[in-house]
């Protein structure tokens, strides 16, 4: 029998409700996947989307806590390191760091006005433009003041984690600019530091932005970075370890730091994730079972008629492949309904499904690993092994 | 045999077949995992509350907070002005106008450098970030326009900052004044309210609360994705279910056994089922929870908290499944019955 005329035999012997069941059941568990796992990459690549160069040809050089929100670089040890190095065309500097305002944690990242217009095509909505000698002032994304519902004049305190004392502060612009941005709160450098506990001379990260022409890996050799950190120089995120090492001691004492790096939550949600990926084995493998289980007497009389036990499970198994590959992008669309209905954010950014390719055809393999192991474990005769 | 007995009877054969049929894979997909799904989403909630609590016994350094009625003896009465500074340049920062300087340099463990006492009538403090930018010193006489519109002179009498010089704060650039500068300011505050010291674990518990918050919320859309769809789910599986017992049905029929007790019978026994195998699932979950917790310690992450789901969680699973299924029997025993006793 040709594999198509078996296979439409096969499936009319089962019958479209148990197929449709399946596919039912594989489109709630692929979006509960879906979710799990955009939200724990989302919250796990925190960093690097807070810290990731927007602009082309730029390396990113942070400490050794490797996390923005609680490393720190000496600003004269990266302009030592740096000095004299053909081919930067600017280094700019950023302090960012997380605050409590209006009852959210948001982050709030200062730079000099001058290198904010540098990275960024900001447009000032409303208020006055970003200038560098206010202390008292902030400037808000335009998405996170309209979640917040804030506008220019308001008064708002913020309570930084690594400052003592609250910032009480007027809204002096709403700006259109880029994500990560328009998410975020944007003060003067000099009040961004001291709201980040420290002096002039820290920044959290620092943005080399090279000529066009130019290889990023000067860059590594002239700050040390040995040849194992190479695949992070890909994401052109450096570690600056020497610079990172003598203060290692002083970020990992206090509870702040822990928190910052968003200790607890990060971990709560990776044990959420990996007991999720267990329960959804195991149902993917019942799932994977029941076409064959269900119409385990109907599929008899084809193997006593003359079709073998192989062919009968090749067949469901291309009908369940089938059905989870076409599953899979309405999943991928209905988490994506569910997060913009439900308005999941964390730290002010939307949460936002954006699976690559990659990450997508993990989820099918794993998907159609624990079914087909579930469809091997069954057999026509009634003897599960 | 009594009614009763031979409706235990029954509901024993329903049972007995059902554990051993073929539908029980079906049962496991409809209820035991998405009761697996909540419970482990019920042990990230427990988890983050337990978490809180880990962070409310850890006090920490002082550092202030702003209210708006006072709180105590830890706390100063403040009044926030928008100020210009116009010294070569022109910057704009804060005057906080503070009622008792002393107790508020006190809690705020600011070093003063020149005399705190003078700082009433039209003297002032300023913080050393402003100081050095202006290039100020003690002794300096200002022009500051406050509200845009109202100019005054002060006289620099203090500069105060932070003590280290990892552990700033905002204060570097703030003005602070007595009341004396009350009528400059002239009622057009910013802000006005209480500065209190509190443990440094009240601002990283409400933070962790806000992105506990978060966390919650996802797993709230979640367990309401969970339960819409597993309400279909379960109903079609049931219908499933039914098929194989019409079968059964029929025997218990010829039997003798009357059509009420029969329906009776098959709700019961399928709700009896399905709240084993929800149990069975919470259960699951929370094995699950705690080995994924175990095996996050090889990868050097510790959680020092044994979460479990909460009573209500447990208690509002059940009765989402008694009651799913009893309304998916209820509808299938009709399909049941109107094909096979006739």
């Amino acid at each position: 029998m040709r594999l198509f005329s078996m296979v439409a035999v096969v499936a009319r012997v089962v019958g479209v409700k148990v197929f449709v069941f399946v596919a039912v059941s594989t489109l709630v568990l692929a979006t509960i996947l879906v979710l799990v796992a955009s939200y724990s990459l989302f919250i796990i690549n925190i960093n690097e989307y807070i810290a990731f160069p927007r602009l082309n040809n730029t390396v990113v050089v942070s400490g050794f806590a490797l996390s923005p929100l609680s490393s720190l670089i000496k600003i004269d040890d990266v302009e030592k390191a740096l000095n004299g190095t053909p081919g930067i065309r600017a280094i700019v500097y950023e302090v960012v760091t997380l605050a409590y305002v209006n009852d959210e944690v948001i982050v709030v990242r200062s730079l000099k006005a001058r290198d904010l217009k540098m990275i960024t095509d900001y447009v000032v909505l409303a208020g006055i433009d970003v200038y560098d000698y206010c202390t008292n002032c902030v400037w808000v994304g335009m998405d996170l003041a309209r979640k917040l519902n804030i506008n220019v004049g308001n008064i708002l305190v913020l309570q930084s984690l690594f400052s003592k004392e609250p910032l009480v502060a007027r809204v002096a612009g709403i700006l259109l600019v880029d994500k990560p941005y328009s998410n975020e709160i944007i003060v003067s450098w000099m009040l961004g530091t001291r709201l980040r506990g420290v002096g002039d001379g820290y920044a959290s990260i620092a943005l080399v932005l090279l000529e066009p022409d130019v290889n990023k890996s000067l860059i590594l050799e002239k700050l040390g970075i040995s040849d194992v950190r190479e695949q992070l120089l890909e994401k052109a995120l450096l570690v600056l370890k020497y610079i990172g090492r003598s203060r290692r001691t002083l970020l990992y004492t206090s509870p702040d730091f822990y928190f910052a790096r968003l200790g607890l939550p990060r971990e709560l949600l990776l044990a959420l994730a990996l007991s999720i990926v267990f329960i959804l084995s195991s149902g993917y493998y019942v799932l994977g079972q029941l076409p064959l289980v269900i119409s385990r007497e109907k599929l008899r009389l084809l193997y006593e008629i003359g079709l073998s036990e192989t062919r009968i499970k090749l067949s469901i198994a291309l009908i369940v492949a089938f059905i989870t590959l076409s599953v899979l992008p309405l999943s991928s669309i209905l988490s994506k309904i569910v997060l913009a209905a439900g308005n999941v954010a964390i730290l002010g950014y939307d949460v936002e499904v954006n699976l690559d390719t990659l990450t997508l055809s993990m989820i099918s393999a794993y998907m159609l690993l624990f079914m087909m192991l579930g469809l091997l474990m069954v057999s026509i005769s009634g003897e599960n092994s | 045999m009594s009614n009763a007995g031979v409706f235990v009877k029954s509901v024993y054969t329903v049972l007995f077949t059902l554990f051993r049929g073929r539908y029980l894979a079906l049962l496991l997909i409809s209820v035991t995992v998405p009761s697996a799904i909540l419970s482990v989403m019920m042990c990230t909630s427990s988890s983050l509350e337990a978490g809180i609590m880990l962070f409310e016994s850890y006090t920490g350094s002082e550092s202030l907070v702003w209210v708006n009625e006072s709180l105590g003896d830890n706390c100063v009465e403040v009044s926030v002005s928008n100020v210009v500074v116009v010294d070569g340049k022109i910057v704009n920062t804060s005057l906080y106008v503070i009622s008792n300087i002393s107790k508020y340099i006190r809690i705020t463990y600011l070093a003063v450098k020149g005399s705190i006492n003078h700082v009433n009538g039209l003297n002032v403090s300023i913080g050393s970030g402003l100081a050095h930018l202006l290039n100020l010193s003690i002794g300096s006489r200002i022009r500051i326009i406050v509200d845009e519109n109202k100019v005054a002179e002060v006289n620099v009498v203090a500069i105060h900052g932070s003590r280290g010089i990892t552990d700033r704060g905002i204060s570097d650039y703030l003005i602070i004044g007595g009341k004396g500068l009350e009528h400059v300011v002239n009622g057009t505050w910013l802000m006005h309210g209480y500065l209190c010291s509190m443990p440094r674990s009240h601002i990283m518990i409400s933070m962790l609360k806000s992105i506990g918050g978060s966390i919650d919320h996802l797993l709230d859309v979640m367990i309401m994705l969970v339960i819409s769809s597993y309400a279909a789910v379960i109903f079609s599986s049931l219908v499933k279910v039914s098929d194989e017992f019409s079968g059964i049905v029929m025997i218990l029929w010829e039997s003798g056994l009357s059509r009420r007790i029969l329906k009776a019978s098959y709700m019961v026994s399928l709700m009896l089922i399905a709240l084993v195998l929800s149990f069975f699932g919470l259960s699951l979950g929370v094995a699950i929870f705690h080995s994924s917790l175990w095996i996050l310690r090889f990868l050097g992450l510790y959680l020092p908290v044994k979460p479990l789901p909460s009573v209500p969680g447990i208690a509002l699973t059940l009765l989402l499944t008694s009651i799913a299924t009893l309304l998916a029997s209820y509808a299938t025993s009709n399909r049941i019955f109107q094909e096979g006793i006739t």
